[in-house]
């Protein structure tokens, strides 16, 4: 796959929360329904947080 | 796809004691089904409406640009999606890395997503292809012995250099040739280019000039992309070196490896 010039390139170093901040507070429901806080249901753990496309296509 | 490949290292993980969260704008119900569907055990988040891919800013409003130039047409029930990445919190909640590609279409295999998490190399599997060549000994091998179609494979080349030995780093002394590594093309296949450790300064008793070499155990990747499934496939790396020992300088060497992979289909989901 190469890159089109129509394509542009995305400094993700810029999107979104920054390196060496805490993650926003969210507050979203998992697969089960169960509202879920993710600081408190880390409860001090590390985590991985990904974001993906969709669970549909 | 990245889904099923966070759930094969969701186990270690979780024993490493590092919590997952996989956010989407999907609606619980779809989560509901596909994680019944897929066997996913850890918490799928739904941010259905896309309000917190909004307010933290990783709404992927180039969408329809990426969908242009793979000459297909956005949904409406497309629009809302996140960019595809990954950040990692440390026990404080702090972003200590974010992992982001230029295109949905490039995702990590399990393999990363657990260096992600804990960091380090993993070793070589047992049976990796071996070679020695003069003063080194090399061997390589890759993420996983599987692929699928735009996941994010890693080539690893690790290099031995028995100890008081070194190779040339670049720029190398005029007439002497650094370490190169080099993949052999293949159709469907895209190397970018190797990410080696930075060779350090050298300097020889009596000399004046200085250059840069590596030493020790050399561990360098190359990231491979598969844009189709080719199979059981091979990929030929290819190190192209000097080596020196405390007395004298072997003339130039190359080593090859030849690493069997085998395609699967791509997963859409």
């Amino acid at each position: 796959m190469t890159t089109s010039p129509s394509l542009p390139v995305l400094d993700f170093l810029k999107i979104g929360p920054s390196l060496g901040t805490r993650f926003p507070d969210i507050r979203l429901p998992d697969q089960t329904g169960r509202l879920v806080d993710l600081h408190i249901e880390r409860a001090g753990r590390p985590a991985l947080v990904v974001f993906y496309r969709s669970a549909r296509w | 796809m990245q889904l099923v490949e966070l759930q094969a290292v969701w186990p270690t993980l979780e024993a490493a004691g590092v919590a997952l969260y996989a956010i989407s704008y999907d609606a619980v119900a779809t989560l509901a089904a596909f994680a019944e569907k897929r066997g996913i055990t850890y918490p799928l988040l739904s941010d259905e409406g896309s309000r917190v891919i909004r307010a933290l800013g990783l709404l992927n409003e180039h969408l329809a640009d990426q969908h242009a130039v793979y000459g297909i047409t956005t949904r409406e029930e497309q629009h809302g999606v996140a960019y595809p990445g990954t950040f990692v919190l440390d026990d404080e909640g702090v972003i200590v890395a974010k992992h982001f590609e230029q295109s949905y279409r490039v995702r990590p295999t399990a393999a990363l997503f657990r260096e992600f998490a804990l960091g380090g190399h993993a070793d070589p599997p047992p049976d990796a292809p071996q070679v020695a060549g003069p003063g080194v000994e090399a061997r390589a091998w890759t993420d996983a012995p599987t692929y699928r179609p735009y996941q994010q494979v890693r080539l690893h080349i690790r290099l031995d250099i028995p100890t008081g030995s070194h190779l040339f780093g670049a720029p190398a002394p005029e007439g002497y040739s650094p370490l190169r590594l080099e993949v052999d093309t293949l159709e469907g296949m895209t190397a970018e280019p190797p990410v080696v450790p930075a060779p350090h300064p050298f300097r020889v008793e009596g000399l004046d000039d200085e250059f840069v070499v590596h030493e020790g155990r050399v561990e360098a990747t190359i990231p491979l992309l598969f844009t189709s499934n080719l199979r059981q496939t091979t990929v030929r790396v290819r190190a192209i070196y000097q080596a020196c020992s405390p007395t004298t300088c072997l003339p130039p060497a190359e080593v090859q490896l030849a690493v069997p992979l085998e395609g699967l289909d791509l997963i859409r989901d």
